[in-house]
């Protein structure tokens, strides 16, 4: 039972094999998979006039000044063909000049372009800020592309991740561990976002570079590209395996980067236990071992990216000596022109880079499929079901009146998904407009009872109704809807006191709100604040008191005016006077029920007896069963724990 | 509200501010002449990029030509020779600039975060009253590397970028002042854009940051809120919300990947124009045989070189920019005197006996604010167990500070056994004082040395008699490791009860003669309550104990009560005579006390 339980409420590791990252990231670029893949293919293009502009240069030296034939390769022969003829001879779109006419007819063996080309060598300058333009432009279409489609997979991969946690049980909610979840969807979420949008564009990038530069450097001269390829699997094994080195390194750097904030965060959290005990000596050393442990673990790591980059850059370098002197060979041996030499030279420094950057970059990759995993753990967890009525049991169409209905607990057992029984054979009914009080001790399973009303957790064994209603066969928001509950410890959101009031609700009027503060006694208070209502809650904010928490949890509640009312406890930081006068605005007092409208049904959790007193029924409960039921006249009459906390607090009142 | 207002992040200053600079850097006086060495090593990398093209030039101009001239193939191979020796030097001057930029960033960030934690140590409680300890933080973590990491790579990019396109300009100067001058006609543009980009760029990335953190921040608050999201059932809506929020990111992040995205294209664009200039001039000075053709080469492959280094610089100077805002918060911790010192002459000559007296003290939080305590006095005999009892507010809790010298009075004296706190040490008093705080703060750690932080010799024997003093005994010897066992950050794998406990434990180690307890008014079960009072009644016994009180046993037990309203003491006594005066004592104990006392006793008897 509990090993089940665990995997169902809580993040297992690797528990998502079925969620397939693939998949995820796949499903994220939804409805942005086209635009990406253009960005993808502008990369194409980007990288094929990367390969055209060194080859403008070379026909200028070649062609132009020298007299060798042009060779000119793909991409560049398909946009110039048409332009210029078969060949580059002539009979293209672009009509011979006549002097070209002329000379060609004198020399054979010269390119027929080339003497009006060495006349108008701006031409060729032109061509090059042409490429150069095509490539820039390609770049930019791709980064625009690539980008926008990155930014919104991680904007639909946030708000999936943010509404799936809106919607886990309530159980899932209670284990979570904020911080570990946090990272999961912010800085996952982000490393995921990088590797959309650089590091798998960069690994094709350099894929496609390398495919099509050693096609294009074969076809000019096998020789040279054998010697223009020699270093290049060293650099790329030595950069392989200088990462795993290294990323150990990194993890263990970041270790005790950790370890350091948590010692300052203790430290300044916790400065009123340090200068009491007069430990800041300690502390000092405390901090100065951590602060040296990360300075050593750094050098550590610097020693070895030192290592690397300079061993690659000497590499990288050699590569090129390497091939300058082959070149050289190859041109005095004729072999080779000199434009074409040039031209290897500038197509290796373009594929240098990349080549260093690849084992980075796919180890960088590593992190990725961990935090698609992560993110994954999180999303496999099983969100809560029946919310809405279009789910199951639709037979019951008609809304159940919640306002004229009674609640009724049938023998209700409950046990937790870890097997601690909670609540045993529990029944009760609570008729339209009554008051219902719960008490006992601290983890009698009050909490949970009110809990199983509003289906956060579903009874083990047994049956609560609504009106003679199964609960069941009500959707869960219909019913949390009629149902206002104040929880013992209520969040408050970092808005404005009106937004925390009003939230989910917010048409209600500015009567609607100061009504309902005032019930919660809560209105004096607010307008006690600089701002009134706008002021800001929590840390960029007011502080409020538990009290204050309280009440306004409480009109946040009573805004709502739902027909069944449930209070766990949730007035214990507000002083006796108070309380009494928010019981009386909620017709929950003595004096009678104030209220025009229909009577609101209350369930109030509570151990003052002041307020247990006026409730028409009172349920006690130990160790999850019921020990007592009745009015205050009855149960006190009855020896057990309602006598004795009646009789103890009563006790000094009388002295 | 106002208050907070100064924590706001400031990132940007518009200003060079050279002063605070200046501060930063005096933190890394002694690396000085590592700066040194490390712009030596820039300019060589520089430089040597530089000169490759250079070689390539030599190689077309110089060695071609002579192909058939004898010893051809010993000048190539001494030359390719000399091409490997210049690689291996740059590889070297890589690996130098690497280690000597990390020192100096390392160092740094490790110097600055020592001056920072250590005046930290000195601040008084008035600047941990006013500053979120998330502000704090973010000053000692990523301001302090930022900060190492913005000087230490900055100088890297900036003396290379600025020797790197010097280089340039002069090798083409040299070369052909002609080419030279309108080849770089290019280069003004480019740096305009450059600057402009980059400043562009940096200031949209710090908006999507900020918008990142806003949703990091919604984030944090749907998971801490979600259980109340759910009691309210607006899930749907809080999504919507969320929606918003991420749209804001986005927008923003696609403003910068946008802006990115442009200026690369449009840099390098301007300097294809450059090379083509140089392409067409250079190629027709080349066949009038004004220049050669490595010389063309160089020409254009300089060119194509140029942008790079502007980048760097320009991105270099925005970030310089940048992390001002850094250096001035950090500074700035630093700088912030502390309010509490001890005298010279100071002295911590005896144990305290622990009688306390407070005479005539008026007190307030800041020179503008209200006043707490006027002209309050109070005689605390050794050995008594005093309970301090009042509303929210009433001056409880600076009664406590001011004892424990957190906080010193305005005018009037505190005179613990006879002489006043001021003329010893903070020291003195803190090493005889045992604290036990309201919301009970343990570290990371195990077990063993939260307790053992009361008294730093206490041997193992010490340690378990005061851990079975406390009751605590009993669950440790339950937990995995016992006394070993790890209790997490802030002691967040144990429960509140057991966290009581242990810093009940670790006062009681520390056996000090004065005793402050803030008591707690959280919930624990019935069982766990009553160890903590079988542990209270322990620790109070035989010491003088100042007791902000919760509880219904300890005020029963206290020798003395005071009631304290608005900063003055409205009753004085025991507990059944203040309560037979059946003034403010006793309606504030029907009001709030009784109720949970009493349901505590009919849950536990």
């Amino acid at each position: 039972m509990s090993d089940h339980s665990k995997t169902l409420y809580s993040i297992q590791k690797n528990s998502w094999p079925r969620f397939g990252r693939i998949s995820l990231l796949w499903n994220a670029l939804q409805g942005w998979r086209l635009l990406y893949v253009a960005g993808l293919l502008a990369i194409i293009g980007e990288v094929l006039f990367t390969f055209s502009s060194p080859m403008v240069v070379k026909i200028t030296i070649d062609s132009v000044i020298g007299t060798s034939p042009p060779a000119i390769q793909m991409p560049i022969k398909a946009v110039v063909e048409p332009l210029l003829g078969k060949n580059f001879s002539g009979g293209g779109l672009i009509p011979l000049p006549e002097s070209a006419v002329v000379a060609g007819a004198d020399e054979n063996s010269q390119w027929i372009w080339r003497p009006w080309l060495r006349s108008h060598l701006w031409v060729m300058g032109l061509a090059f800020v042409c490429m150069i333009l095509l490539q820039a432009l390609f770049s930019f279409i791709a980064a625009l592309c690539i980008n926008t489609a990155a930014e919104e997979a991680a904007k639909r991969l946030r708000d999936r991740l943010y509404h799936h946690i809106q919607y886990l049980p309530y159980e899932t909610l209670l284990r979570s561990q904020t911080g570990d979840w946090l990272q999961r969807c912010t800085s996952d979420v982000d490393t995921v976002r990088r590797f959309i949008a650089f590091e798998f564009v960069e690994l094709f990038r350099t894929l496609t570079l390398v495919g099509f530069a050693f096609p294009i450097m074969l076809s000019l001269s096998g020789t040279l590209t054998l010697w223009g390829s020699i270093v290049m699997p060293i650099i790329l094994g030595f950069s392989f395996f200088f990462q795993r080195i290294v990323e150990r390194l990194f993890l263990i750097a970041d270790e005790r980067e950790g370890i350091l904030s948590g010692i300052v965060q203790e430290n300044v959290t916790g400065v009123r236990v340090v200068r009491a005990f007069a430990r800041q000596q300690y502390e000092l050393e405390r901090f100065a071992k951590a602060n040296t442990n990360v300075r050593d673990q750094v050098y550590k790591l610097i020693t070895w990216l030192a290592f690397y980059w300079g061993f690659s850059s000497f590499l990288g370098l050699l590569q090129i000596a390497l091939l300058l002197g082959a070149g050289l060979q190859l041109y005095t041996a004729g072999t080779i022109t000199l434009g074409l030499l040039i031209l290897f030279l500038t197509y290796e420094q373009q594929v240098l880079w990349p080549v260093r950057q690849f084992g980075r970059i796919l180890a960088d990759t590593g992190k990725t499929r961990v935090a698609l995993g992560r993110i994954a753990e999180l999303l496999v967890l099983e969100k809560e079901r029946d919310l809405d009525y279009d789910i199951k049991n639709d037979s019951f169409i008609a809304q159940p009146d919640f306002s004229a209905s009674s609640i009724e607990f049938r023998d209700v057992s409950f046990t937790y998904p870890d097997g601690t029984e909670v609540l045993k054979h529990i029944s009760f009914t609570v008729n339209p407009g009554e008051h219902l009080a719960i008490v006992g001790p601290t983890g009698s399973g009050k909490s949970t009872l009110v809990h199983l009303l509003l289906r956060f957790y579903e009874p083990t064994d047994g049956t609560i109704f609504i009106g003679g209603r199964d609960i069941r066969t009500i959707p869960k928001k219909e019913l949390r809807n009629r149902i206002s509950i104040v929880l013992q410890d209520s969040f408050l959101y970092g808005k404005t006191v009106r937004e925390n009031i009003l939230i989910g609700y917010p048409d209600v009027g500015e009567t609607g709100l100061i009504e309902a503060a005032k019930k919660a006694a809560f209105h004096h208070v607010a307008l006690g604040f600089q701002d009134g209502y706008e002021t800001m809650v929590g840390e960029r904010g007011v502080t409020l008191s538990g009290g204050q928490r309280q009440r306004l949890a409480l009109a946040r509640a009573l805004l709502r005016q739902s027909p069944i009312l449930v209070l766990d406890d949730s007035l214990s930081a507000v002083d006796t006077e108070t309380d009494r006068l928010i019981r009386e605005a909620i017709g929950n007092g003595s004096q009678g029920v104030k209220n025009t409208g229909p009577a609101t049904t209350t369930i109030i959790i509570a151990h003052r007896l002041t307020t247990l007193a006026e409730a028409d029924t009172i349920l006690v409960l130990e160790a999850g069963r019921i020990t007592g039921m009745g009015s205050h006249d009855k149960l006190i009459q009855q020896p057990g724990f309602y006598q004795r906390l009646a009789t103890l607090q009563s006790a000094v009142h009388e002295m | 509200m106002a208050e907070h207002k100064e924590f706001e992040e400031k990132e940007y200053s518009t200003q060079f501010n050279m002063t605070i600079w200046k501060k930063i850097l005096q933190y890394g006086r002694s690396l000085y002449p590592v700066i040194g060495v490390l712009i030596v090593i820039m300019i060589g990398v520089a430089v040597l990029d530089g000169i490759f093209p250079q070689m390539t030039r030599y190689a077309i101009d110089t060695l071609i030509p002579a192909y058939n001239s004898p010893g051809y193939t010993r000048r190539v191979a001494s030359f390719i020779l000399n091409y490997g020796l210049l690689a291996l030097l740059q590889g070297f001057n890589v690996w130098a600039l690497i280690m000597v930029a990390g020192i100096i960033e390392v160092r740094l960030c490790h110097a600055l975060r020592k001056a920072a934690f250590e005046r930290l140590q000195q601040l008084s409680f008035s600047y941990y009253d006013r500053t979120p300890a998330g502000w704090i933080i973010a000053r000692m973590t990523s301001d302090a590397q930022k900060l190492g990491d913005t000087i230490a790579w900055g100088i890297v990019d900036l003396v290379w970028g600025a020797t790197m396109m010097l280089t340039i300009i002069i090798f083409m100067i040299v070369m052909h002042p002609l080419l030279a001058s309108v080849t770089l006609l290019f280069v003004p543009p480019l740096l305009m854009v450059t600057f402009w980009f980059q400043k562009k760029i940096l200031e949209t990335q710090r908006k999507s940051r900020k918008a990142n953190s806003l949703v990091t921040g919604v984030f944090n608050e749907g998971l801490q809120g979600a259980r109340t999201s759910k009691a309210l059932s607006i899930e749907p809506h809080n999504c919507r919300d969320f929606a918003v929020k991420t749209e804001h990111l986005r927008d923003y992040a696609i403003r910068a990947a946008k802006l990115s995205a442009l200026y690369l294209p449009l840099v390098m664009v301007l300097a294809s124009i450059g090379a083509a200039i140089a392409l067409g001039t250079g190629g027709r000075y080349l066949l009038q045989g004004l220049i050669s053709f490595g010389t063309l080469v160089a020409f254009i492959n300089y060119a194509m070189m140029f942008f790079d280094p502007a980048r760097e610089v320009a991105r270099v100077l925005s970030e310089f920019q940048a992390a001002q805002a850094s250096a001035e918060r950090l500074v700035g911790l630093i700088e912030t005197a502390p309010e509490i010192i001890d005298k010279p002459g100071a002295v911590a000559d005896s144990l305290i006996h622990g009688e306390v007296l407070l005479d005539h003290v008026t007190f307030r939080y800041s020179p503008q604010g209200p006043w707490i305590f006027k002209d309050f006095s109070l005689h605390i005999p050794a050995g008594q167990t005093l309970a301090v009892v009042g509303e929210t507010g009433c001056g409880k809790s600076t009664l406590v500070n001011v004892i424990c010298r957190f906080y010193e009075p305005e005018s009037g004296t505190i005179l613990i056994d006879g002489l006043d706190y001021r003329e010893r040490t903070q020291y003195w008093l803190h090493s005889q004082l045992g604290y036990v705080l309201q919301t009970p703060l343990l570290f990371s750690g195990t077990v063993r040395e939260n307790i053992r932080y009361g008294r730093l010799d206490a041997t193992e024997e010490d340690i378990i008699t005061a851990a079975r003093d406390a009751n605590a005994l009993d669950f440790i010897e339950k937990l995995e490791h016992g006394l070993d066992t790890l209790v997490g950050e802030g002691g967040a794998l144990l429960s509140v009860g057991q966290k009581q406990l242990i810093s009940i434990a670790r006062a009681l180690v520390a056996n000090p003669r004065i005793i402050i307890l803030d008591e707690a008014t959280s919930s624990v079960d019935t069982e766990t309550e009553m160890l903590i009072q079988g542990a209270i009644t322990r620790l109070l016994a035989g010491r003088t104990s100042i007791v902000i009180a919760h509880r219904l046993s300890t005020i029963r037990q206290a020798d003395r009560i005071i009631l304290l309203d608005k900063g003055k003491i409205i009753e004085d006594g025991n507990h059944a005579s203040l309560m037979n005066l059946h003034g403010a004592y006793w309606k504030l104990y029907t009001q709030q006390f009784l109720d949970e006392a009493s349901y505590l006793e009919a849950s536990g008897a």
